[in-house]
């Protein structure tokens, strides 16, 4: 944990009396108010100061939280090298992969549909099957049901067979 | 919203247009938003296209057809989607038996 606070001291070096109570954003308009009474005082270089470095810091917030969001908007990022947005993109479809996989959902979307017919309106405007084929259909597939329940497998070798003795 | 001219279908009840991963692009009639008959029919689609027709596969599947009663739904495919009509279902003969 202590390394952890180190990379936080550097941050508030530029605010004298900062304690883990200040906040990083709020004082913007005191700043503000701050800085027009040090015009009229005239001692406002240190305050000056003061007030760049928690501009560049404020700076510093904001393009790192930039690069952590991904901005699902826009196409192109502004922060990620082509490259590494590819790395990105596989790494992220492997993990779906990934996950999917173990979800025991193992079915990764596939298009598996043939290219089809070329006027469906047609098609589906033709007349409809007729009720003679619709018969001829259920008669056979009853019929291959049944048959289907009725296999039974028969016994008549052993299945473990002594050679030669 | 386009309506593929799914709507001239003599019979005509409701239509569904459906991308290849089963959302709906295009619905109407008794069909509109009808999700869970969508949901359905994709399965069903899609395990009917993987079906040989014949052993050497140059005949594909034209159209599907499933009828409830005195309802026919038929679907085809095409450039992708997948086109369903739920018509009435009016056989053109007399039952022969």
């Amino acid at each position: 944990m202590g390394c952890c606070f180190s990379s936080d001291e550097d941050k508030d070096v530029g605010i004298p009396n900062a304690s883990e109570r200040t906040p990083l954003l709020d004082p913007g308009q005191a700043d503000h108010i701050q800085q027009i009474q040090g015009a009229r005082s005239g001692s406002t270089y240190s305050q000056q100061n003061q007030k760049g470095d928690e501009q560049s810091e404020f700076n510093r917030i904001l393009r790192q939280t930039a690069i952590n969001v991904i901005d699902v908007t826009s196409t192109e990022s502004q922060n990620l090298e082509q490259g590494e947005m590819q790395d990105r993109a596989t790494q992220y479809s492997n993990r779906l992969n990934m996950v999917l996989s173990g979800s025991g959902k193992s079915r990764v979307y596939r298009p598996n549909l043939p290219n089809g017919i070329t006027s469906p309106q047609m098609t589906l405007s033709a007349p409809p099957v007729s009720l003679s084929d619709l018969q001829l259909i259920n008669d056979f597939s009853e019929k291959l049901a049944s048959a289907a329940r009725e296999i039974k497998i028969e016994h008549k070798e052993s299945l473990v067979v002594t050679f030669g003795v | 919203m386009a309506t593929y001219g799914m709507d001239r279908v003599p019979d005509y009840l409701g239509y569904l247009v459906l991308a290849e991963d089963g959302a709906v692009i295009s619905s109407g009639g008794e069909l509109e938003n009808d999700e869970s008959t969508a949901n359905k029919l994709n399965k069903l689609i899609h395990t009917a296209c993987r079906i040989p027709i014949t052993p050497d596969k140059k005949d594909v599947l034209r159209r599907m057809s499933i009828v409830v009663d005195d309802v026919i739904f038929m679907v085809t495919v095409s450039q992708h989607k997948i086109f369903v009509s739920k018509r009435q279902y009016n056989p053109q003969e007399p039952v022969s038996t």
